[in-house]
C-alpha cells in the first residue's frame, strides 16, 4: 500500500480535511498543466474534479488499494480528461500538442495501469447509469429505495404494491431489464 | 447460465438465502466462470446504486472546496452605460463619467498575480550519481511526477548523506513551497542564496516566490531586485516585477 492511500480513504469517507489536502498538494499542478495546454482555470477545476470522481468510483470497490503515487495518477487522469475534451471540440492540432506533453513527466507503468483501469471503470459506470435511466420510474425508485436499506415492507407501502412477494418479483424483473439494457449498450 | 442460477443470484442479493446458501453460491463462483462473471456484474450494479447518494454528496463537497482553489484571474468588465439625452443630462453625464472611471480602474489596475503563474520548475535531474543512487532516482521520479511529499522525503534522506548537495537543497525548497510551507522553504534556501554557488539565483527566485505565496509583495520585490542581468530567472523576475 502506498502512503497516499490515506487520500483514497478521504475520498471514500468524503472527509473535507483529507480532500482539502489533495487540493493543497495537486490543484496548482492541474492549473499549470491545463493552462499550458490552452485551457482556463475553470477547465482545470472541472478536469481535476472529474479525476477525483474517477478515483472515487474506483475506490467504491472495497478491494481497491492505492499502490502508486496519487499525484502522478491524478495527472494521468486529468490530462486524459482534458485531451478527450479538446478532441470532442475537434481541435486536433491542440490534441496533438497536449498528447505530446502528456508524458512530459516520468510516469511508471504501475500508474498507467491504475489510471487506465479507473477510467475504464468510470466508462462502465456511465453505461450502467445510462441503462438505469432507461428503466421505468417505478423500477428506479424501487431499486434505489431497497439499495439504500429501506425495509421491504416500507417500500411496499410507499409504492402501493400488494405484498413483499410482489415487490421482490418486480425488483427481479427490473434488475433483469437493467442488466439487458447495460449489456446491449 | 441456467435460469435457476439467476433466481439464486436474485435471492442472494435480496438477502433471502441463509448464510450457508450464500456461502455455497460464492464458493461455486470460484469454479463456475459464467456464474463468477454474472455475480461480479450484479455486485457492480448494487455498488452503483449504493454509491449514487454518496457520489452526489462528494460532488457537492468538491464544488465547495474547488471554489477556494480554482479562481479565475480575469475580472469581468462592467458593460458601458448608454447615455440618454433628457433634462437629466448633466446628472447622467456625471454618472457615466463615474462608470467610465470604474471601468477604467478595472482595465488599468494590475492583474492579480499568484505563485502558480510563475512557479514553472525545471525537471529534477541530478548530474552526479553515486552511493545514494536509489534516493536520487526516487527523488527525481517523485518530483517530476509532482509527488512533492514523496520527493521531499527522498531529498531529506539524500541531504542527510550529502549535506552539501546544492541541487538537493534547492529542490527540497521547491517541494516545501509546493506543499505551502514558504517559511520553512526560506530556511532551506537561504544558505544557497547567501553563498556563491551556481544555484544562488535559483534560490533567490524561489525565496521571492515564497514571499509571493504569502502575499508579502514588498519582500518579494526586494528579493527580485537583487537578481542581475544574466542570472537565472532574470527575465521572469523582470516580468514579475512589472506586475507587482
Amino acid at each position: 500500500m502506498h502512503p497516499d492511500h490515506q487520500y483514497i480513504e478521504a475520498l471514500r469517507q468524503n472527509d473535507p480535511r483529507g480532500i482539502r489536502k489533495i487540493y493543497d498538494l495537486y490543484s496548482t499542478q492541474a492549473i499549470r498543466w491545463v493552462t499550458n495546454n490552452n485551457g482556463t482555470t475553470d477547465d482545470a477545476r472541472d478536469v481535476f474534479q472529474e479525476a477525483l470522481i474517477v478515483l472515487y468510483e474506483k475506490a467504491s470497490d472495497p478491494a481497491f488499494v492505492l499502490t502508486c503515487p496519487l499525484g502522478a495518477l491524478l495527472h494521468v487522469i486529468w490530462s486524459r480528461k482534458w485531451i478527450n475534451r479538446i478532441r470532442s471540440k475537434n481541435k486536433e492540432s491542440e490534441v496533438r500538442k497536449s498528447e505530446g506533453r502528456r508524458y512530459d513527466l516520468e510516469v511508471g507503468d504501475d500508474v498507467l495501469v491504475v489510471a487506465e483501469d479507473a477510467l475504464a471503470q468510470t466508462k462502465e459506470q456511465e453505461r450502467l447509469s445510462r441503462a438505469f435511466e432507461q428503466l421505468s420510474e417505478l423500477c428506479r425508485r424501487m431499486l434505489s429505495m431497497l439499495c439504500e436499506g429501506m425495509e421491504a415492507k416500507a417500500v411496499v407501502l410507499e409504492l402501493e404494491l400488494n405484498s413483499v412477494d410482489t415487490l421482490y418479483r418486480r425488483k427481479n424483473a427490473c434488475t433483469q431489464r437493467w442488466r439487458t439494457l447495460f449489456l446491449e449498450s | 447460465m441456467k435460469d435457476e442460477d439467476f433466481d439464486l443470484l436474485d435471492a442472494h442479493f435480496n438477502g433471502l438465502l441463509t448464510p450457508e446458501e450464500s456461502q455455497a453460491l460464492l464458493l461455486r463462483s470460484q469454479t463456475d466462470k459464467e456464474l463468477a462473471v454474472e455475480l461480479a456484474l450484479r455486485e457492480k450494479m448494487e455498488r452503483f446504486l449504493r454509491s449514487q447518494k454518496e457520489k452526489l454528496a462528494l460532488s457537492d463537497n468538491l464544488d465547495t472546496i474547488g471554489n477556494d482553489y480554482f479562481q479565475e484571474e480575469t475580472e469581468k468588465i462592467e458593460p458601458a452605460m448608454k447615455a440618454e439625452i433628457n433634462w437629466h443630462r448633466r446628472i447622467m453625464a456625471a454618472a457615466a463619467m463615474v462608470v467610465l472611471l470604474v471601468a477604467a480602474w478595472f482595465v488599468m489596475r494590475p492583474e492579480p498575480i499568484s505563485y502558480q503563474q510563475f512557479a514553472q520548475h525545471e525537471p529534477l535531474h541530478f548530474s552526479v550519481r553515486g552511493e545514494a543512487d536509489v534516493l536520487v532516482t526516487e527523488a527525481e521520479k517523485a518530483f517530476n511526477a509532482g509527488d512533492y511529499g514523496r520527493a521531499l522525503l527522498a531529498l531529506d534522506k539524500l541531504l542527510a548523506i550529502k549535506p552539501d548537495n546544492g541541487t538537493a537543497r534547492l529542490y527540497k525548497g521547491i517541494c516545501q513551497l509546493e506543499l505551502h510551507q514558504p517559511e520553512v522553504a526560506r530556511t532551506t534556501l537561504q544558505p544557497l542564496a547567501e553563498g556563491r554557488s551556481a544555484l544562488r539565483a535559483d534560490a533567490m527566485w524561489y525565496i521571492a516566490l515564497g514571499f509571493l505565496q504569502e502575499n508579502n509583495l514588498q519582500q518579494c520585490k526586494t528579493t527580485l531586485q537583487q537578481l542581475k542581468s544574466g542570472d537565472a530567472h532574470f527575465e521572469e523576475a523582470l516580468q514579475l516585477l512589472k506586475k507587482l
